[in-house]
């Protein structure tokens, strides 16, 4: 630890400690101040006629009779935006490789998927927006379609952008070791698999929206936005609209959800922005649940095969997988609809130490909903893979999956450690978090229950799974493919007259509880009560320069920002008493409100006072005394691309064997995110993502008819865990701070989602493992799919 | 429930109970819990489970997760809102 043990150590520090949250009080009180909860004045309401078909050609779009119809005030076809809105290319420079055609607003010529937005409407209310946009005349003419990912790389699948030569977004490989000559070593035993994900998406409570506010006498555009990184918005409308950046303000209150949803660029959002300015009149545009499930970001999509090579030992010595993933018809902007399928390549086995690793990702591009980064990025798939061969391994030698794990992964002594495929790798502890996991869920234990469990025809399975996640990235994962994506954060700390702190951050919260930790943390490094800070955080004109909360970045980047903002803003504080005081700076300290003496602990001077000489009565200090009491610090991640974490994970569950339901008994997690700073709220980032996890496992799939219709556009037809689904989620902790920062926090918010359907996969095979079913790889694992690996349907 | 179907109703809305106090000590409950991040789906949370409690049937965890069921949380994982709810209805206080 780079830091003395006394800062973290301090009696009553709020670091460390289980604290509510302040701003969730407004929540509970039904007083949330979400955009949907905003009416400005001469706000006028849009909607959206989205295309009908995966894949058409437009022939004319006449929107007449819609202009006339009651309360409209004008109606548009994506000719006419893309008069005001410059197309957009989701590509990112350093993924060798990487294309995408460039992405209208509204489908201008040709829809590519059905929901595209191709018209819009503009009208004094939403309802009567939406009954003129049924009198929108468009004549589609339907185009062959490429939906299937399995085959868009087919010789006679139409090939959706003309630029191009094939369906093909992005193809990498990786290749490190001999990896031939693990596999053909006559001592090993060969695993092999083929696993599907499913599309699923993240059904934020709070659908996609925003209300755009046009101010013509300082050409100057708000935004009310419901997301997670206004800086990068503001970035990308501007260029898009041809607008100054400091021209356009990005400000967001109350999140309903985001997951990585709400990080991306919409063409029906941007339209609204580019309206509003038009007409000179705000504009709302919440979507629906109808569209929200055909156009916010889809996610997963993949099919990978994978082989494993396994010593008679249990040494694990190669793994070779080969990835393929469906986005849509564009790479999404502007963090690219590669970064998932980089991830399963990346992280694919990482926990393990491996002789020789081969991979080989192929991303294609076909008529569906777009494809793109949501909550764990690449990570379920990965970790999913990687465990499914690992407990196919200790099967095909007859180990136990406990012991093959343990034999396999990287010893925690081993750090800094580089992997074969070069992956650098530094403070995890895989060894203690699966020992810890196998005392917390009493694996013994399990094992002889579901022994005497299956003597009476009860089927009950143990899965394990071992994570590798990603987390506090660097400019490396953006920025440096020209993405505006700031990697950096910001946080300023300001001392008021009446002895409060104003804390501005460019971390944004959605519930997660980055306000409350940014609190303790700055609480802590002054000396001051919690409840005498104020956060304010999601305005591009108040807070400083940042990337916002994605990537399980903001309590490790913004938490070491407010760390050092904090410590610095008390340097000027004691700086200042001690003129005042006629004291050193050394011998003062500031505990609970107040400058202190070190020695006696006696109050010498309360902040507020001291905040008052240096505002109001600055005649009482030296005439060279001009303190600021303001300190603004940001911080990213040097040295490391980005922070791993680790984590270990099992489920234990029941197969119904008559129907294919399953019942979860159990779910443990133990997490390495460094330093916990609020053990409730960490925890609970665990358990919501868990239950993401497994409602990618076991419910939610967005699923198209061959000709790309999607069938599930209803909360009646996909799925969502409900409560009682659900099982109780134990979380335990191993810390390790990553010795990339003071503050040795690492991110924790993916987690759940990264490690669940690998666990569950791994149980529920391991249930079904006495009846000779044939291995599930599909999910989500459906009871039809059960009752076909047990061949009775 | 379609809002037409409450034509000539009551409704009392979050904001209503909020100011009467009629499920204070579930949200007092809820905050200690952190049962809920985003917010979203409280109210429709507290207001069923309030309805659940004042019922007499918060008995077990699987009849408040059975009860709870129909409304979406997309954050918590529901287990914190169990255990806030538990805790009213068996009058606990929040020192666990």
């Amino acid at each position: 630890m780079s830091k003395p043990v006394s800062f973290f150590d301090k009696p009553n520090s709020y670091i460390g400690r289980a604290v509510t949250r302040p701003n969730a009080k407004r929540l509970v009180e039904g007083r949330g101040r979400y955009v949907d909860d905003m009416t400005l004045p001469r706000m006028l309401h849009a909607a959206f006629v989205r295309s009908p078909y995966a894949h058409a050609r437009i022939k004319s779009v006449d929107v007449s009779q819609a202009s006339q119809a009651p309360g409209v005030i004008a109606a548009y076809d994506g000719v006419e935006i893309a008069k005001h809105i410059t197309p957009w290319v989701g590509v990112l420079s350093h993924l060798k490789g990487l294309r995408s055609a460039p992405q209208p607003a509204l489908a201008v010529d040709v829809a590519r998927w059905q929901g595209e937005p191709v018209a819009m409407i503009v009208a004094s209310s939403r309802a009567e927006a939406e009954d003129a946009a049924m009198l929108v005349e468009i004549d589609y003419e339907p185009l062959p379609e490429a939906c299937d990912m399995e085959k868009a790389l087919d010789k006679d699948t139409p090939v959706i952008h003309d630029e191009f030569d094939s369906n093909l977004c992005w193809e990498r490989v990786v290749e490190a070791g001999d990896v031939d000559a693990c596999f053909n070593d006559p001592d090993v035993t060969v695993v092999e698999r083929t696993l599907h994900f499913g599309r699923h998406t993240g059904v934020t409570l709070e659908a996609r929206c925003l209300i755009a506010e046009y101010d013509p006498s300082d050409d100057y555009l708000t935004i009310h936005y419901s997301g997670q990184s206004p800086h990068m918005m503001q970035a990308i409308l501007a260029k898009h609209l041809d607008m100054r950046e400091e021209n356009i303000r990005f400000v967001a209150r109350d999140v309903g959800g985001s997951f990585g949803i709400k990080i991306h660029t919409y063409g029906d959002e941007f339209a609204v922005a580019a309206v509003a300015k038009l007409l000179r009149r705000p504009i709302k545009f919440v979507a629906d649940r109808f569209e929200s499930f055909q156009s916010d970001i889809h996610a997963r999509d993949h099919r990978v095969w994978g082989r494993m090579a396994v010593t008679k030992e249990g040494k694990i010595t190669a793994l070779e997988i080969d990835d393929l993933t469906g986005i849509g018809p564009y790479s999404v902007y502007p963090r690219s609809s590669a970064i998932e399928c980089n991830q399963v390549l990346n992280l694919t086995g990482a926990p393990y130490d491996l002789q020789a690793y081969r991979a080989r990702g192929r991303v294609v591009f076909q008529n569906k909903n777009v494809m793109c980064q949501y909550r764990a990025v690449g990570h379920p798939v990965a970790m999913a893979v990687g465990e499914a061969l690992v407990d196919d391994a200790a099967d095909a030698i007859n180990m136990d999956p406990a012991d093959l794990r343990a034999r396999n992964v990287v010893p925690d002594d081993a750090y800094p450690y580089t992997s074969c495929s070069g992956m650098r790798y530094a403070d995890l502890s895989h060894e203690q978090c699966h020992k810890k996991l196998l005392e917390l869920m009493d694996y013994e234990g399990l094992r002889k229950q579901q022994e005497e469990g299956r003597a009476q025809g009860i089927y009950r399975g143990i899965g394990l799974a071992s994570m590798v996640e990603v987390t506090n990235p660097g400019p490396l994962f953006y920025g440096a493919g020209g993405a505006p994506v700031s990697a950096q954060d910001g946080v300023t700390v300001r001392l008021d007259p009446a002895g409060a702190l104003h804390v501005a951050a460019s971390i944004t919260e959605q519930g997660q509880g980055a306000e409350t930790i940014l609190a303790q943390i700055v609480a802590d490094a002054v000396g001051v009560d919690m409840d005498r800070i104020k956060i304010s955080t999601g305005d591009t004109l108040t807070s400083p320069y940042g990337g916002g909360t994605w990537a399980s970045r903001a309590t490790g980047i913004g938490g070491e920002a407010a760390l050092l903002s904090g410590q610095a803003l008390k340097a000027q504080i004691l700086e200042v008493a001690a003129t005042i005081l006629q004291a050193k700076a050394g011998d003062l300290d500031i505990q609970d409100n107040a400058v202190v003496d070190v020695k006696t602990n006696a109050r010498r001077i309360e902040l507020s006072d001291l905040a008052r000489t240096v505002y109001y009565r600055g005649n009482e200090l030296p005439n060279e005394s001009l303190p600021e009491l303001i300190a603004t610090r940001h911080f990213r991640v040097t040295d490391y691309p980005f922070v791993f974490t680790n984590g270990a994970m099992a489920s234990y569950l029941e197969v119904d064997v008559e129907t294919g339901l399953i019942k979860l008994l159990g779910h443990w997690v133990v997490e390495d995110c460094g330093r916990v700073i609020n053990p409730m709220l960490v925890d609970e980032q665990i358990r919501g993502g868990v239950v993401q996890g497994i409602g990618g496992a076991l419910f939610e799939q967005c699923i198209y008819s061959d000709d790309g219709q999607l069938l599930t556009a209803t909360m009646a037809d996909y799925l969502v865990p409900m409560a009682f689904e659900m099982p109780d989620i134990e979380v335990a902790h191993v810390e390790t701070p990553t010795s990339t920062s003071v503050l040795g926090a690492k991110g924790a918010g993916e987690a759940g989602t990264g490690g669940a359907p690998a666990a569950i996969f791994n149980a529920v095979n391991d249930a079904l493992k006495p009846l000779g079913a044939e291995k599930i790889s599909a999910q989500p694992i459906t009871p039809e799919r059960v009752l076909k690996a047990l061949g009775l349907v | 429930m379609l809002a037409v179907q409450a034509d000539g109703a009551h409704v009392e809305t979050i904001e209503g109970a909020s100011d009467s106090g009629s499920v204070s000590e579930l949200q007092e409950a809820f905050l200690r819990h952190n049962a809920l991040q985003c917010g979203f789906c409280t109210p429709g949370m507290l207001l069923t489970a309030q309805e659940l409690i004042d019922a007499g049937g918060a008995t077990s965890r699987d009849a408040v997760r059975n009860y709870i069921s129909g409304n979406y949380c997309r954050c918590t994982g529901y287990q914190s809102i169990v255990n806030a709810v538990l805790e009213v209805a068996q009058g606990k206080d929040g020192s666990k």
